[in-house]
């Protein structure tokens, strides 16, 4: 227990990784196996964080009751949005549900009385309340914490329990017929199998992983705001993704630790000369040159085939 | 007329100005054979979208088994027993011959969401599939095949992989598109071997598209001639083989 | 979406509709700029280029270098800019996507290259130029006088420029997209790239000059938005979704559709905005895109399929 202690910024770097890792595992579903290619991930990952934030700080919904509310918000909202955007050809899709992401998060910034608008809003219930508790009864029985132990704790238990749960699911028979769908979609529906069901099926479980990242990543964060949730992070997913080779679930949470916990988050830690603004975009500078590396050298990921790719572009 | 099982009346698609369907009416009987001809640009393939429902027509209806499906989804009239094929085969490049075959049966517990989340649910159903599967590979010599990907079967292999995986559906009504289409004449006649096969033992019908008016002859018991769109000919094979207007339509349009 | 309450729930007065026209015709003929090159770069090479909304950023930010930090006219912003951002696009075509289509991409691999490209060029401007809002040294709050003395309307002498500009732009590229032998060949690809390349259309060279184009053009739309406006490192990828909603209302991949397209979300936007909070203006764009993607999914001049 020395361990949980004292684990620092690298503590908070592994907990970042880990709601990353269960996000991508979302766009996983979608894009590796469901071929549809989310490019409004974040849209779920924001309404899990506000959804769930104001459900437990102002409606005294409790964490489960508040992180499973905004789960099925989102997957809701996937549905409502995959009537129209499945409809349409791959480029006019990406392009649609990147803008579904851009209105939510205009939404969230103009809807000041839900939201608080750009200044942002709370999320204390699980770090300050919860955390506090659970330290003090350790306490009593002589054992030290970390603050930030107990969601790194929790995250990675619930990467695994995300991790597990995907991977199972999609070595079932509906599995199974969603990457049929990913190939041929008529095809799939000329053996009377509503192939619409099952990319929109896909996209809801996906919504439903973005949106419990979301609502760990507002515990971890305390205070949020619209900024967070720029399309960014949804590339983001995606570079981890690619990565780890459509369709890979276990190589998913493998490249989030990579990407996200090493480069991301840990080079906030290497000193530089230069002004925090100029290493953040540095930073963002670097995620758009793995991206273009990866596409031109690797686009089926560093440990995936091309076949894959080719796969999910049916 | 009760053991009508397919009837399409009326059916009218246009793109544009161009009228691909003009008006088509004909049905086909239960247990039948049946070919759908014409040369090329007949407006045979956009008339066998209609009925399969890849295409919604702007006029006409189309019944099966006594119902009126036209503004039902093409998965709904499959689910239905009215299956179709495709003129190039289609296979899941990335999946096993077998999970191609398997994941086309119906009724599955697993392959529909809530069932899925339960481990163990339907695995009496599964064992049956994997039965069936089994023996429709078997039958279609794909046995040893049936753990390779699809994506590595040969032309040939694809299309009789499909017409496997189409049965596993359990059809009542299988419409082929174009089945004999870059096929060799030993595997055409095989793949007709089976159709004859599965009318006899299981009552099975079938309608199919083709170019060629010699190549149904021997494999059809009534043929329909599309030419422009328009019906111009219904009737036993050897009867549309010497009507004057198809004669017409195949040396001037298609010969053209 | 809620109706504000300054001045929600009443009749706008004629002024107020007729400020809003015009200030669409201003806003339309930027949002045309930005739009043409995208849909020009679509129609030739099946590409969706997600970083268009960052090279009208670069665009903004030369006239920025020019005008503010080496003090010299604004003008010459307007000469520099397009020239600029046009070499960037050509570089683009010989670095990223040349390469690119030899490995023979498909979709999503391309969308993401896009993106990739967008996001280095976005924060590079942002390394460089820092993440403030800033205005070019310019009075931009002098207006046309007869304009207001005898209709009562506010347009500035800017707001005239981009007006004019636009429309003078605007026609040269009809001109030689109509006229010239490089405007048939880019028609010619769009409409069918192996039929193109038999009949002789040099389609390499015709690439290289689309990314041209495409880039000087939406370097000037970059000039004239901070011009009439202001300028910051997101500024071209906030606008993108719009210049996007343009595009896919006229139609993508026709150029006229663009230009139509443009002036359909500028007026959407302007007139709405005068029930909606201003701040939505992005989202009426988004909507009225999705909704002309649901009824009329090839646009309102479009030839091509977004629907599967």
């Amino acid at each position: 227990m020395e361990l949980l202690a004292e684990i620092g910024p690298w503590g908070a770097a592994l907990t970042v990784a880990g709601i990353y890792a269960i996000f991508a595992i979302g766009l996983q579903v979608q894009v590796g196996h469901g071929g549809v290619d989310n490019f409004g991930q974040v849209a779920f990952f924001l309404i899990g964080a506000y959804a769930s934030a104001i459900l437990i700080e102002r409606h005294d919904a409790g964490l489960v009751v508040g992180t499973l509310a905004a789960m099925a918000i989102a997957a809701v909202a996937a549905v409502i949005v995959s009537i129209p955007a499945l409809r349409l050809r791959g480029d006019f899709l990406a392009i649609s549900v990147l803008a579904f992401g851009e209105i939510l998060r205009n939404v969230a910034i103009n809807e000041r009385e839900l939201t608080n608008g750009s200044a942002g809003i709370d999320s204390l219930e699980f770090r300050v309340t919860f955390v506090r508790e659970l330290r003090r009864t350790l306490r009593e029985d002589g054992i030290e914490i970390d603050r930030v132990a107990p969601l790194l704790i929790l995250t990675w238990i619930i990467v695994v329990v995300v991790a597990l749960a995907s991977w199972l699911l999609l070595r079932t028979p509906w599995g199974r017929v969603l990457r049929a769908v990913r190939e041929d979609d008529a095809a799939v529906r000329a053996l009377g199998k509503n192939a619409f069901a099952y990319k929109a099926q896909a996209m809801a479980i996906g919504a439903a992983w973005g949106a419990l990242a979301g609502v760990l990543y507002s515990w971890h964060q305390v205070h949020f705001s619209p900024t967070s949730f720029e399309p960014i992070v949804t590339f983001t997913g995606f570079i981890i993704i690619i990565a780890a080779g459509l369709g890979s679930i276990w190589g998913t949470v493998l490249m989030a630790v990579l990407v996200q916990g090493v480069l991301i988050q840990g080079s906030r830690y290497i000193d530089t000369p230069l002004t925090n603004a100029q290493e953040a975009s540095l930073r963002y500078m670097l995620i758009g040159v793995a991206l273009m590396l990866m596409m031109r050298f690797r686009p089926q990921g560093l440990f995936g085939s091309r076949e894959e790719l080719a796969a999910a572009d049916e | 007329m009760n053991d009508e099982l397919l009837q399409v009346s009326g059916i009218t698609k246009r793109f544009g100005g161009l009228v691909a369907v003009d008006d088509v009416d004909f049905s086909v009987e239960q247990g039948s054979i049946t070919a759908l001809i014409g040369p090329n640009g007949a407006g045979k393939s956009t008339l066998f979208h209609c009925v399969s429902g890849f295409i919604r027509p702007d006029a006409g209806t189309v019944r099966f088994a006594g119902r009126n499906v036209t503004r039902r989804s093409a998965h709904a009239r499959a689910q239905r027993g009215m299956v179709r094929t495709f003129q190039i085969p289609t296979a899941f490049n990335r999946l096993t011959v077998r999970d191609n075959v398997e994941l086309a049966a119906r009724d599955q517990v697993a392959d529909r969401l809530p069932g899925a989340f339960v481990p163990g649910l339907g695995r009496r159903r599964r064992a049956s599939i994997t039965s069936r599967a089994e023996a429709l590979l078997d039958t279609f010599g794909l046995s040893d095949k049936a753990d390779d990907l699809a994506g590595t079967l040969s032309g040939g292999q694809r299309k009789l992989l499909e017409f496997a995986r189409t049965l596993m559906t359990e059809p009542k009504l299988l419409l082929l598109d174009e089945p004999l289409a870059g096929v060799n004449p030993t595997l055409g006649d095989r793949l007709f071997e089976h159709v004859a096969r599965l009318r006899e033992e299981q009552g099975m019908t079938f309608l199919f598209v083709e170019h060629d008016i010699r190549t149904v002859m021997g494999h059809s018991d009534r043929v329909i001639v599309l030419a422009q769109g328009a019906l111009i000919g219904d009737g036993a094979p050897d009867d549309v083989r010497n009507d004057a207007r198809v004669i017409e339509a195949y040396l001037g349009g298609g010969a053209a | 979406m809620v109706v504000s309450g300054s001045n929600g729930y009443t009749i706008p007065q004629m002024d107020e509709l007729a400020q809003a026209a015009l200030n669409s015709l201003t806003t339309g003929s930027i949002y045309a700029l930005a739009a043409v090159g995208l849909t020009l770069v679509y129609g030739v090479l099946r590409l969706t280029n997600f970083a268009h909304g960052d090279m009208l950023t670069l665009g903004a930010y030369v006239g920025y270098a020019i005008n503010v930090q080496w003090n010299l006219p604004i003008a010459l912003a307007f000469l520099v800019a397009p020239l600029v951002v046009g070499a960037f696009a050509v570089s683009t075509e010989f670095v990223v996507w040349r390469p690119l289509r030899r490995t023979g991409a498909g979709l999503l691999q391309k969308l993401l290259m896009a993106i990739g490209l967008a996001l280095v060029l976005r924060y590079a401007i942002q390394f460089v130029w820092g993440g403030d809002r800033s205005f070019y040294d310019i009075d931009n709050t002098g207006t046309v006088d007869w304009m207001r003395s005898a209709l009562g309307l506010t347009l500035g002498y800017y707001d005239l420029l981009a007006l004019v500009l636009g429309v003078v732009v605007l026609v040269a590229v009809g001109l030689l997209l109509a006229r010239t032998l490089l405007g048939t060949s880019m028609r010619a690809l769009s409409d069918d790239v192996d039929l193109a390349e038999s009949s002789g259309v040099d389609s390499n060279r015709t690439i290289v000059w689309t990314w041209a184009l495409s880039g000087a053009l939406v370097g000037i739309g970059g000039v004239l938005f901070a011009a009439t406006s202001n300028v910051y490192p997101t500024l071209g990828w906030d606008l993108l979704l719009t210049i996007f909603a343009c595009v896919i209302v006229g139609g993508i991949g026709s150029a006229y559709g663009a230009l139509a397209g443009s002036y359909v979300i500028a007026f959407s936007q302007e007139f709405l905005v005068l029930w909606v909070d201003g701040s939505y203006k992005t989202t009426i764009g988004f909507v009225i895109m999705i909704i002309v993607l649901l009824v009329r999914p090839n646009g309102i001049l479009g030839k091509g399929r977004a629907v599967n």
